[in-house]
């Protein structure tokens, strides 16, 4: 077995493990590292990627379709094994979420953490206010007391499994991609739901044996799913699955880069070790993620335009889930930045799962023709 | 004999179009039905038995359309793909098309070229029958003249009136509302027109309109229509002789490069 299918194999065996004294959260914007400073393991809520039913009894249909699918799943009593869920006031559905979270979750304590839509310096005191409001009611909660020491140790935890998280995504850059942007995408999956010490183990054992070898395990695998044909970056929504990747790769593209919540983002920046505090550290971390929420939509923009030239991306897939808002506003003006500067854009808008394939499948296909 | 075939399954019919060389051997259309394998079948060896030519003649196929991965075939490509290549071979020693219209059973595209002729971006409606050839059949049969009827009997309108339900459900309950009201049916033909017409001019605005502007997809036989679109992009558009069985000839063109190119090479 090579090097690249045992490290696959093991993410595949580690996902399998009991989740044990966990703390869901929906948005990247909740710091991981409160979690683990009060001896919990952050959870991310993925939804369970399938049609709801209990959950219109509470919401609307026409809500963000990945709001209603972890509602679902708080409903259905999926996430019963969770100590807790933070929900971020991310945007209007996540904040009504919290409404009926903490009607739906029964005993399950629900946390509540404001996101201001600035960095600016009057958004980093409000943000700073509101974590500390956020680790008052964790300890309130747990009956116990997060240390500046505890907080240091979990910025450095959660550092490291970025530093890996980003050195396996950088290997993306090269001309025949290491990883199907499909198993990536499982990789950062397992990253955001499993224990981060684990993580870390499996993720730097791998590294290093890589490094070990001059980096001549990562051989390109096209014969088995075309890796070397164009390279994708896919951006937009919370995308749940890895189902649109897997049809991208299938008809013979390669997702490089993947500029979602669920993928690059969350690795994309560090938090300062070295800040004089550790709170302010974070809230500058967190609130400088580029999102599609935030005002400075310049500083987005950058970002994306240097991740298309860093990962020599030939063309952009847009994924938009119904009812998403902000994702929904902000794809014109993407679009019309990607395409004055080159680059071609397909938009896909779908459910928080796979439907209409054929269609989807049609457009994908042309897309990459066109590509081709 | 050196034929190649390109066979477009479509969502309401199938085409098939066979070349040689450069030249349109024939073409043949029939309903998909449920068993598309079963229909290009039949569709293909009645075409063989016209021509007079055996299957083994057939050395290169491409199939294109919702149906293209149920069939055996050298190459599947989009419909997409497929139009493009079919707008540029049949216009381009006439009229450089820059933008193509086609409407289909089931769907509605919009692409564009580039001074090349090259595909450089595409939009498509999905997930409903808006503005298709199928909101054309629903409404013909609620209104109980032939499809092929709409486009003359949409001369003869004078009072157009405004169809806004763009679902093809909701058109239908605004168009029995119109027949009570006591609207004539030649002005309510108009009015699906102009309402498809619509729907679609918003389509090729989002991605800019660039004449030459070349129409196909079976509704493009209906003249109404053609004029509705005229009316609502203030364009002129171009359609083919047989603008039903354009995607199936860009699927025969692109079988005949491949073979020639495999042929060169020896593979």
């Amino acid at each position: 077995m090579s090097i690249h299918t045992e490290f696959l194999t093991q993410v595949k065996k580690d996902c399998l493990q009991d989740n044990k004294g966990c703390i869901g959260y929906l948005s990247i914007q909740v710091p991981e590292e409160i979690i683990i400073a009060a001896g919990k393991i952050p959870f991310r809520v993925f939804g369970r990627g399938r049609p709801v039913k209990l959950a219109n009894a509470y919401l609307p249909k026409t809500f963000d379709p990945y709001i209603l699918d972890s509602l679902e799943g708080a409903l259905d009593g999926s996430y019963a094994f969770l100590d807790g869920t933070v929900i971020a006031n991310t945007s209007d559905a996540h904040r009504r979420l919290y409404d009926v979270w903490r009607l739906a979750a029964g005993p399950m304590r629900t946390f509540f953490l404001d996101v201001p839509k600035s960095a600016n310096a009057l958004g980093l005191k409000a943000f700073r206010l509101a974590l500390s409001f956020f680790v008052k009611d964790i300890e309130k909660t747990l009956g116990l007391k997060i240390s500046e020491e505890g907080l240091r140790d979990a910025m450095r935890l959660c550092n490291k499994t970025r530093f890996l998280l980003r050195e396996l995504s950088e290997a993306r850059k090269g001309l025949c991609p290491p990883f199907s942007g499909k198993e990536f995408f499982e990789i950062i999956r397992w990253s955001q739901t499993s224990d981060k010490q684990r993580v870390n183990e499996i993720v730097e054992e791998y590294c290093k044996k890589w490094r070990n070898t001059g980096n001549d395990i990562v051989q390109p695998k096209d014969a088995e799913c075309g890796v070397c044909g164009p390279r994708i970056l896919l951006t937009g929504s919370f995308m749940g699955s890895p189902d649109l990747i897997a049809l991208i790769e299938r008809l013979g593209a390669v997702v490089v880069y993947e500029d979602l919540c669920t993928g690059a983002q969350y690795f994309s920046s560090c938090v300062e070790e070295d800040s004089e505090e550790a709170l302010d550290a974070l809230a500058r971390r967190y609130l400088s993620l580029p999102q599609a929420r935030m005002v400075d939509t310049e500083a987005r923009w950058n970002y994306l335009l240097q991740m298309v030239n860093d990962y020599h991306v030939d063309g952009v897939i847009y994924f938009a889930l119904k009812f998403d808002d902000i994702h929904l506003f902000e794809y014109p003006h993407i679009r019309n930045k990607f395409q004055r500067a080159g680059y071609p854009v397909l938009y896909i808008e779908a459910e928080n799962f796979l439907t209409t394939s054929g269609q989807i499948e049609t457009r994908v296909q042309a897309f990459i023709e066109m590509l081709e | 004999m050196s034929i190649v075939a390109g066979i477009d399954i479509g969502s309401t019919t199938t085409k098939i179009v066979l070349m040689c060389g450069n030249k349109i051997l024939g073409s043949k259309i029939s309903s998909t039905g449920v068993n598309c394998k079963k229909t290009v079948k039949v569709l293909l060896y009645g075409m063989l038995e016209d021509h007079d030519i055996r299957e083994e003649d057939i050395h290169y196929t491409v199939a294109t359309g919702y149906g293209r991965r149920m069939i055996f075939a050298n190459e599947v490509i989009t419909e997409i793909t497929a139009n493009a290549k079919a707008a540029r071979w049949l216009m381009h020693e006439n009229v450089p098309v820059r933008t193509i219209i086609n409407i289909g059973g089931q769907d509605c595209k919009v692409i564009s070229l580039d001074n090349n002729g090259i595909m450089t971006n595409f939009t498509m409606n999905d997930k409903c029958a808006a503005g298709t050839g199928r909101f054309l059949e629903v409404m013909s049969r609620i209104l109980e003249v032939e499809l092929d009827e709409l486009g003359t009997l949409s001369d003869n309108a004078e009072d157009i009136p405004h169809i806004n339900s763009l679902c093809t459900v909701f058109g239908e309950s605004e168009v029995i509302s119109l027949l009570s009201q006591g609207r004539r049916v030649e002005d309510i033909i108009a009015g699906i027109h102009k309402s498809i017409a619509k729907r679609v001019g918003a389509m090729v605005k989002k991605i800019g309109v660039r004449e030459a502007v070349f129409f196909d997809g079976g509704p493009a036989f209906n003249k109404g229509l053609k004029r509705a679109l005229e009316q609502e992009l203030d364009v002129e558009l171009h359609i083919p002789p047989d603008p039903q069985v354009t995607t199936a000839l860009g699927a025969a063109i692109i079988a005949s490069e491949q073979f020639l190119r495999r042929a060169k090479n020896g593979t």
